[in-house]
């Protein structure tokens, strides 16, 4: 047997919102209108009587949708029941404030959906600590590498400096620095490190940002993990160091793979050359030379090519 | 889907249930006024009125022509389900806590809750079905529960009852006998609700201590545990999916005490195998007191403390993702 339900759409529910026209009453209560849409809906009018004497108004819009389904006999008598008890003498259809549709739509949450965006929020809390995690980690592995390869540097370079030592200079004394110093000035008199090494010469008198460069070389290829105190370790064996710069990206710190070393004594400065030029560093070939000043710009003094 | 509020009520629900076919929906709550509802559309078609006190459970025949309510006025009330007429009323001693008709209708097993210094027992009495003269006594009284009974069940074989209680314990009884057949500690704190499986083969009861706990039926092992963050207040077990349906919340009087966080008045449904959390469905204001799944399992309703019955026709897209979870 086939039976019909009369659903209405959510306009038809609720329609607090159209009691809007208070006026006095003046003779009863009109009756309901109902008036056919054209697009398949049904305006209902109801008109009531507030507490305070007023008239109501009520419009509700309605759609009435008719769903057939079939059904049991059992079942298609009981959609013929009478109302009873409280929901006596109302009439077919639903009861106004009895019977509402969800304003809100109320879907399943399923879980597996909700779950992955909790856990993309999680996740990328954890992403962030992991990367936290991570990133500390490799610093700590690269720390540990450094400092095996500088023990495995260090090793190599005092067998590299003991052949070296006995090829170089039979009469060197324990300070490089002060004995070139020493040559240059003669006696106690006191020499400006720009005069010492012999070297000076050529900046005598040049600005303040034109350092000597003639005991700086210039390593280019050096690897990313390389810090200032890597180099000094590489470099501090070839005799006294002035100052050490690692070319550093602005913003990221990182290094751009290329340092100036400023020996005391450029006679240093030749044997770091001479010694380091294409050696294997940190998987890396060093490329060392000398350093060359910056080709001064248009209206600008010529700056030291290491100056910060 | 946007469900259907039920308004009917102003007191918190305790139960809502649907006939054998589905298309009407019975509740009742601490109101005086158990009501039937049209399951398609919401429409109310009337109420019980008889009552003097809350209404804790409700039980329709298999024909849906006669209705029985339970009462904390200490009496059982059978009605005519279509004209809303009280038939018979049994008194008791203490409060009715829940009522069952027997499959075929021969029989109604009425439980009175262990109060006024009355033992919590099941009262089975001859149902009369060609007419409203009824037996004022038992056929058969079933004593042994420690604490208030919450839920009585009848077998699909109309000879053993199941019952749960506040004394943490789901026993099963031969009717015939009177007796006891077996008794298991299922929970740590009250069993609150108590549902078969469509099939009849599992149980699931639903417990304050936060979980929800299916049982063969036959032996009853422990088959699964279903666990939550709140006192489980209901459960039922999906009739064509393998979901189980919980409904809970924290108690009423704790609510204000502990700072409500949103999301404990959820239905949850959850995968009756992996004891899963699938989905959620938000609405209510306050602890869902009882839940059921439409016999086709294309509807389900629950009913809150709120006072609010919701009915929910599922959405495509629950059987798709019931498909899915399928095993």
């Amino acid at each position: 047997m086939a039976a019909t339900d009369s659903l209405s759409g959510p306009a038809g529910m609720g329609g607090d919102w159209g009691e809007d026209v208070d006026y006095p009453v003046s003779g009863g209560i009109p009756p309901q209108e109902v008036k056919q849409n054209n697009d398949g809906t049904k305006t209902v009018i109801d008109y009531g009587m507030s507490e305070d004497g007023y008239l109501s108004k009520t419009i509700t819009v309605v759609k009435v949708e008719k769903v057939s389904k079939t059904v049991s006999k059992a079942v298609a008598a009981r959609k013929k029941w009478a109302k009873f008890g409280d929901s006596a003498g109302k009439g077919a259809g639903l009861e106004k404030g009895i019977t509402t549709v969800s304003i809100d739509e109320i879907n399943v949450e399923w879980v597996d959906n909700e779950d992955a965006g909790e856990e993309e929020e999680e996740e990328a809390d954890f992403a962030e600590i992991a990367a936290r995690d991570i990133q500390s980690r490799l610093k700590m592995e690269r720390f540990r590498r450094r400092q095996e390869e500088r023990k495995m540097g260090v090793a190599n370079w005092a067998q590299l400096m003991s052949i070296e030592a006995a090829a170089k200079n039979p009469n060197a004394g324990p300070a490089p620095g002060l004995r070139e110093g020493g040559s240059t000035g003669g006696g106690n008199k006191y020499v400006p490190p720009s005069k010492r090494g012999g070297a000076g010469a050529a900046t005598v008198g040049e600005s303040m940002y034109s350092r000597d460069d003639s005991a700086t070389v210039r390593i280019s290829n050096v690897s990313r993990n390389t810090e200032e105190a890597d180099l000094e370790e590489l470099c501090k064996n070839f005799g006294p160091i002035r100052r050490i710069f690692l070319s550093r990206d602005r913003e990221t710190r990182e290094s751009k793979g290329f340092a100036f070393v400023a020996f005391v004594n450029s006679s240093d400065a030749a044997t770091c050359i001479a010694r380091l030029d294409g050696y294997g560093y940190d998987h890396l070939i060093l490329s060392v030379e000398w350093s060359k000043p910056k080709e001064p710009r248009d209206g600008e003094a010529p700056r030291h090519s290491f100056a910060r | 889907m946007r469900p259907l509020l039920l308004k009917g009520h102003e007191r918190p629900l305790t139960r809502a249930k649907f006939n054998r076919e589905g298309d009407l929906l019975f509740t009742t709550a601490m109101d005086k006024s158990p009501s039937v509802w049209r399951s398609s559309n919401g429409e109310r078609i009337g109420t019980y009125k008889g009552h003097n006190g809350a209404v804790r459970d409700i039980s329709v025949t298999w024909d849906t022509t006669r209705v029985i309510t339970g009462s904390a006025d200490n009496s059982a009330i059978l009605w005519n389900a279509e004209t809303g007429e009280k038939l018979h009323q049994w008194h008791f001693k203490s409060p009715v806590r829940s009522v069952a008709f027997s499959p075929g209708d021969a029989y109604i097993a009425i439980a009175t809750a262990k109060l006024m210094g009355q033992a919590s027992n099941v009262f089975i009495f001859a149902h009369n079905k060609s007419s409203n003269e009824q037996t004022e006594e038992p056929v058969k009284v079933l004593e042994g529960h420690e604490g208030t009974i919450t839920r009585v069940l009848w077998h699909a074989s109309a000879e053993i009852l199941l019952t749960a209680s506040e004394d943490k314990t789901i026993r099963k009884w031969d009717v015939e006998a009177g007796e006891e057949i077996q008794c298991v500690t299922a929970h740590k704190n009250d069993i609150k609700d108590c549902q078969f499986s469509a099939d009849y083969a599992m149980v699931i009861t639903a417990s304050k201590d936060h979980t929800a706990k299916l049982w063969s039926f036959h032996d009853f092992s422990l088959l699964r545990t279903y666990t939550v963050d709140h006192p489980v207040n209901s459960a039922a077990v999906s009739p064509i999916f393998s979901h189980i349906l919980l409904g809970g919340g924290q108690e009423a009087s704790q609510v204000t005490t502990t700072g409500d966080r949103q999301g404990k008045f959820e239905g949850k449904i959850f995968h009756l195998v992996y004891e899963e959390e699938l989905g959620r469905v938000k609405g209510h204001f306050g602890p869902i007191n009882t839940v059921a799944f439409s016999p086709d399992g294309k509807q389900y309703v629950s009913g809150g403390e709120d006072g609010f019955v919701r009915l929910h026709d599922f959405d495509p897209d629950y059987f798709t993702k019931g498909q899915e979870g399928l095993v």
